[in-house]
């Protein structure tokens, strides 16, 4: 994984996981890498490793069981409101940057029905 | 608990100082990384530590004070360059290490052996510069040691060796132990790094976390590297 | 730790110890051809005994000096300075392996030539002559002929001279990269370092030689033309030659010990 530089590394792989809990690619209850593995598949220190999980864990994404390691949290709501949180963050930034090349509001929603529309027509077409 | 300490640690050639009072304490269950441009004092530093040169001025305490000798039992030190006799296989280096070292594991040698793909039979002097560079991190990491000194481990050394080379080092780092690499290619170290010390002309000019330091400077260490030694 | 020491040295020496063994073999047929042709080709004999005699003396002397040199010079002696062993005992590893080399090697020159010496008389003498010859020499050179006590005495000093000039040679290279580290021409300095030891030692045993009567024996042989073998008491000077080059052989040992674990720079 390529690294932001100037964010810490620990807050980059946290959303890192965070982002294959939205996406399907690690489910509620999925036992997590231990902390050495988790090292190993992101290039990074055990220490930031076991902070990651720290983390997580006061966030309350995962949970330790002892003896057994650690797990996505079980609570469907909790993913629930990270991909809420997903979605509204690149929302934010999505209109930030419209924003900046000087679109309005109406504009903006404007260029998303079209897209949108265009999108479908297209699916459409496959299927048909 | 802190494994190594160096007080004012000095080496000069010639009168030409190559390390300069260098105060550094290394703590158990840290990867530390050494960081500088070629003639920095990298070298020197880890030499000293392992016994190969002997401190013009200053201090070292390896452990609790251990002898010289002693502490050669628990230093790892991985030089730059092979340093395997040429008459020895992949098999015989194991050997060496088995009857000179305690801590040296013949089980975790062969696993690392066949992860770095390299076979026992191979000749020492048949091996390619990347090979031995292999072999090097494998018979080094083999050992339970104390204190792990990687002078350069990915120096000429393609990407997928590298990732293997990375591998072996995060495997082998430990609530017990403290592992000090030395590099110039900071992009590539920086993740794995909990702390840095920057050396320059041989002085200590920056050290400290490697995520605070990123935090407070708002730049990677890398960055952060390029404008000391600009 | 010595024996492990010792080991690797072994595996390490292979290669120069089976080059040295072959040609030893080598010339030795050669020898062995010369004598059985016999007429001309004895001077091929002659000529291969003192290829032998003189190949033994310079690899004894030398492998043990270069396989030290060459641990302190090239980077694979790292592999051998790293591990947890003290100056003495690598010095120590160096030195006996030379010794045991030394002796070895003279053991093996010993038998060969006893063994071509009787082959020789086999060849061209019979019995009867080289009894005759025999006691024609011990009769006649009665008063010269050393004892067996003084044979062995005597061999016993060289060996200890020999092996002083290894530890020698294992003293000055260890210096060059002690003492000397920072200089540039390392290796010109060992070599000169070397002569002035040996200068050194040889005036040193002089002058310790000179209060037990050294000069007037000296004179007395050569004055004198004739029997001075009462007189002259030859054991004298190989009893102090041993004592002298034991403590030079321990001189040089600690010395380079506790240099190569204070001071080394590699």
């Amino acid at each position: 994984m390529k690294y932001e530089s100037s964010k810490p590394i620990y807050l980059q792989v946290m959303d890192s996981l965070k982002q294959r809990m939205v996406t399907g690619d690690l489910r509620p209850g999925d036992q997590l890498p231990s902390v050495r593995l988790l090292a190993i598949e992101y290039d990074i220190n055990p220490n930031t490793a076991a902070r990651v999980y720290k983390e997580l864990e006061l966030e309350g994404i995962c949970f330790t069981k002892r003896g057994e390691g650690t797990f996505v949290t079980e609570d469907p709501d909790l993913i629930r409101s990270l991909k809420e949180q997903t979605a509204k963050s690149i929302v934010k930034k999505f209109i930030k940057e419209m924003t900046g090349l000087g679109y309005d509001k109406f504009e903006i929603i404007q260029k998303i029905q079209k897209e949108g529309d265009e999108n479908d027509s297209i699916e459409n077409g496959k299927t048909d | 608990m802190i494994l190594l300490k160096t007080e004012k640690l000095t080496k000069t050639f010639g009168g030409k100082p190559a390390v300069y009072e260098v105060d550094a304490e290394f703590e158990a269950g840290k990867l530390y990384g050494l960081l500088g441009p070629n003639g920095s004092g990298k070298t020197t530093f880890m030499k000293m530590v392992a016994g190969l040169f002997y401190p013009t001025a200053g201090k070292i305490t390896v452990m609790d004070g251990l002898s010289k000798t002693a502490s050669k039992s628990k230093v790892a030190y991985m030089p730059t360059e092979p340093f395997f006799y040429d008459y020895m296989t992949v098999k015989t280096v194991g050997d060496f290490f088995k009857d000179f070292y305690e801590d040296f594991d013949p089980e975790w040698y062969k696993e690392q052996i066949e992860y770095m793909q390299l076979t026992p039979d191979l000749r020492i002097r048949a091996l390619s510069s990347g090979m031995a560079a292999k072999l090097k991190v494998a018979v080094t990491m083999s050992r339970r040691a104390s204190i792990y000194m990687l002078d350069e481990p990915l120096n000429g050394i393609d990407l997928v060796a590298r990732d293997k080379i990375i591998t072996s080092i995060i495997k082998r780092s430990a609530p017990d132990n403290t592992i000090i690499i030395s590099s110039h290619l900071i992009d590539i170290m920086e993740n794995l790094l909990d702390e840095v010390l920057f050396l320059k002309d041989g002085r200590t000019v920056l050290k400290g976390n490697a995520e605070e330091t990123r935090e407070k400077n708002g730049k990677s260490i890398a960055d952060l590297y390029k404008e000391v030694y600009a | 730790m010595i024996a492990k020491l010792l080991k690797y040295e072994l595996l390490r020496r292979k290669g120069p110890l089976t080059a040295f063994a072959v040609i030893f073999i080598v010339l030795e047929g050669l020898l062995l051809f010369g004598l059985f042709k016999g007429d001309a080709w004895i001077g091929l004999s002659i000529f291969m005994t003192i290829l032998l005699i003189g190949g033994t003396y310079v690899f004894v002397l030398l492998d043990p000096i270069i396989s030290f040199y060459s641990d302190i010079k090239n980077k694979h002696g790292y592999m051998l300075f790293l591990t947890p062993v003290n100056g003495y005992q690598i010095v120590g590893s160096k030195a006996l392996f030379g010794f045991i080399q030394m002796f070895v090697a003279g053991a093996i020159l010993f038998l060969t030539f006893v063994l071509n010496s009787k082959l020789t008389t086999h060849l061209y003498f019979t019995g009867t002559e080289i009894e005759s010859l025999w006691n024609r020499i011990s009769h006649d050179f009665k008063d010269f002929l050393p004892t067996l006590g003084q044979i062995i005495q005597f061999l016993v000093m060289v060996l200890l001279q020999w092996f002083n000039v290894i530890m020698m040679g294992i003293f000055a290279i260890t210096l060059n990269k002690t003492i000397f580290s920072d200089n540039r021409h390392s290796f010109l300095l060992s070599l000169l370092m070397y002569v002035f030891l040996y200068v050194i030692i040889q005036t040193v045993t002089v002058a310790i030689l000179a209060p037990f009567g050294l000069f007037g024996d000296m004179l007395r042989v050569q004055t004198s033309n004739g029997s001075i073998q009462g007189s002259l008491n030859v054991g004298k000077y190989t009893t102090l030659g041993m004592i002298l080059n034991a403590f030079y052989i321990l001189l040089f040992y600690f010395l380079s010990g506790r240099f190569l674990h204070k001071r080394v720079d590699l």
